[in-house]
């Protein structure tokens, strides 16, 4: 028995036997010709680039109905790339020039491009590494005349472990019987990830070279809490993960009579129950979990799974399938939020000395009016479909959520003048996670239709941290003066106005805050789906006063310590009165 | 738009700003491409210290030009006036919106 350790990107555990998939690699077979084949091992080359080509157009001509506009676009790309005179000049002039065979001449000109790209300080180029791999791995299989064979997988409980999945692949796997995922690539955000949290299935990702020790392993347990891949666990083990995922049905079995009750608190207070979603296949998730609505629909996912911007047709496909997926349950869309720990190559952007207090967020789209106004349309006809809320991320000041609304008046202008179906009446909002916002809520509550707050930017900003430093990560203080003083005011600015205010965010999904957050008056809160059933019953336990002292007495402490001492004996105390009153 | 023409020993030169928010990714560099196909003339494409034929998805890829940057254009050719302008306006203005999608 042994440990690897990985990235852990959907918690939960499970012990099941390893289903590997390996891709290998077509071995390239060197070899010399003699002057008089050189034209007949052209020819070769040649019809090999024609089979690939053949084989690319058919594969899009077939699947075009199935395919996204980023599957096609890559095919395509692999097309331009196979008539490409980098690759086809060069492999020929080998060929010709070195007396070598078409599979050594193509490796070695493969390598040349690879080396170029590779070198490359900008990520995203760096990347397109793969893309060309892909298509000498075609063509090699094209010269040997080896077959491509789709994905299959077991019908026993298993647990998949690859290098790296496709998102064609990764579509296909479904509800098959998928215990847990073990990649070799990949990161939180990956496709693979994503459908893992949604499947509520365990995966640990980024293994990388650490894959190969699992070639000739049998059975394994995953962690995806700590990220830890047990390699032939011993009994003990084995009984222990059992145990944990177990354990975790049975909690979830005797939240389940909850999913259909309000979040109620036993004195009538009721709190809307939103989840946290980034992609369709969360729908479901969401929906299991019986949330009344989505409450943050992250955008940033939907666009970094296309390899370019989506049209507005692209999105507004995405965006309908959710709505009719939550089925008269508000969505509520964020704009693209990108800077920051986002991912930006995507967008074009430049390394930043502060990327956190840099050109993100609101900054960004109103600097790409036509990207911003691209997706403003495609929410606004995605709006007369179900019930939808529009927010901006990032909102420091009025000046930007008017220039915000204006956009989207034009936008409904538009689609009016073009006769497109759409709801030009959705409410709009903010997100206040700045403290300059915080500071002016009074003013942005009176020019917008709701707040959610998102905690982990306004912790960041307001206690002058940044959350990615390891050194000022103790910093991180929910419960810090400063934090609770200033969404007490924001919430009361919002109430003022007669608005509504939610919080989303990670401390919003923990289950201890769940009392501080209701003693605060927030309207909703938006959680991970796998989290709401806890919450809520945490609130159809707590009476309002109970909630709203509790809240008075952590803000009577001139320090965050104090504060979280405190709440740490109340949660104590509340334990034990439960475990007593059920113990009765 | 930014035009700063000049002709010198019979090739055509213009500078492009990128407006591909994403810069000259496969995709972006895969329309400039097929575009470049559709002339005759020879077209080469500058960056910072690269050179890459207009015609070759990898050459342009491997410039890794960045949103906003501005590479220099090098025709020349029987067609090289309308190749410089779709060209110019494909990578100034058509690149920042999506492509119209097929069919």
């Amino acid at each position: 028995m042994f440990t690897l350790h990985g990235i852990p990107a959907s918690p939960g555990h499970a012990v099941a036997r390893i289903h590997r998939i390996i891709r290998e690699e077509t071995k390239v077979r060197r070899r010399d010709l003699v002057a008089g084949e050189v034209e007949t091992e052209i020819e070769v080359f040649r019809a090999a680039l024609n089979q690939a080509r053949s084989q690319i157009s058919a594969l899009v001509a077939r699947l075009s109905d199935q395919l996204g506009q980023d599957e096609v676009a890559i095919l395509d790309s692999q097309l331009l790339i196979l008539e490409d005179e980098l690759l086809v000049d060069r492999t020929e002039e080998r060929i010709r020039t070195n007396l070598m065979g078409a599979e050594g001449a193509l490796h070695d000109t493969m390598g040349d491009l690879i080396h170029q790209f590779d070198t490359l300080e900008d990520d995203y180029f760096r990347e397109r590494v793969l893309d060309l791999r892909d298509v000498e791995e075609r063509l090699l299989r094209r010269l040997q005349g080896i077959d491509d064979r789709p994905l299959q997988l077991p019908t026993h409980p298993h647990v998949l472990v690859t290098g790296d999945l496709t998102p064609s692949e990764t579509a296909s796997i479904g509800r098959t019987q998928v215990r847990a995922f073990v990649l070799g690539s990949g990161s939180k955000t990956s496709h693979v990830a994503i459908l893992a949290r949604s499947l509520g299935v365990p995966a640990v990702v980024g293994l990388g070279d650490q894959l190969a020790i699992l070639d000739n392993a049998n059975l394994v347990a995953v962690d995806g809490e700590t990220g830890e891949v047990i390699v032939e666990p011993d009994s003990a083990t084995i009984a222990r993960v059992r145990q944990l995922s177990q354990k975790q049905i049975t909690v979830n079995a005797k939240l389940e009579h909850l999913r259909d009750l309000p979040a109620e608190t036993p004195d009538g207070r009721r709190l809307g129950m939103l989840t946290n979603i980034e992609l369709p296949l969360e729908v479901e998730m969401a929906r299991a979990a019986g949330a009344e609505g989505v409450g943050l629909l992250r955008t940033e996912y939907i666009y970094f799974q296309h390899q370019t911007i989506p049209s507005e047709e692209e999105q507004l496909a995405v965006y309908r399938e959710i709505i009719d997926g939550m089925d008269g349950r508000a969505v509520l869309f964020r704009t693209l939020d990108v800077g920051g720990d986002k991912i930006q190559r995507y967008l074009g952007a430049r390394k930043e000395s502060n990327p956190f207090l840099g050109w993100r967020g609101i900054r960004f789209l109103l600097a790409n009016r036509p990207l911003l106004k691209t997706q403003l349309r495609a929410v606004y006809r995605a709006a007369a479909h179900g019930p939808t809320r529009l927010m901006f991320p990032m909102i420091t000041g009025v000046d930007e959520l008017r220039e915000a609304k204006e956009l989207c008046r034009e936008s409904c202008d538009e689609l009016a003048a073009e006769g497109l179906d759409h709801d030009p009446g959705i409410p709009v909002g903010i997100m206040i996670e700045t403290p300059s916002a915080a500071a002016v809520a009074d003013l942005l509550a009176r020019e917008c239709d709701f707040f959610s707050i998102g905690t982990n930017d306004l912790i960041q900003y307001t206690l002058a941290m940044d959350r990615l430093n390891s050194r000022v990560a103790y910093l991180y203080q929910p419960l810090h003066p400063a934090i609770l003083r200033s969404m007490k005011s924001i919430v009361a600015e919002a109430h003022a106005a007669g608005i509504t205010v939610g919080i989303c965010g990670e401390m919003a999904s923990e289950t201890k805050y769940a009392e501080v957050l209701l003693g605060l008056g927030f309207d909703d809160i938006s959680v991970h789906a796998a989290q709401l059933p806890k919450i809520k019953q945490v609130v159809r336990w707590t009476p309002m006063p109970e909630a709203e002292g509790l809240l008075a007495e952590l803000m009577s402490f001139a320090t965050a310590d104090e504060a979280v001492r405190h709440h740490e004996s109340y949660l104590e105390a509340k334990k034990r009165r439960r475990n007593e009153g059920t113990g009765s | 738009m930014r035009l700063s023409t000049q002709e010198r020993n019979d090739v055509k030169t213009t500078n492009a700003k990128v407006s591909d928010p994403v810069g000259f990714h496969l995709r972006a560099a895969g329309r400039i491409v097929k575009l470049a196909k559709t002339f005759t003339s020879e077209v080469t494409v500058r960056f910072n210290g690269r050179v890459a034929n207009a015609k070759s998805i990898m050459g342009l890829a491997s410039l890794a030009a960045d949103h906003g940057s501005v590479v220099v254009l090098e025709v020349v050719g029987a067609d090289e006036d309308h190749a410089t302008e779709a060209l110019l306006h494909l990578i100034e203005v058509d690149l920042a919106q999506p492509e119209e999608p097929r069919g």
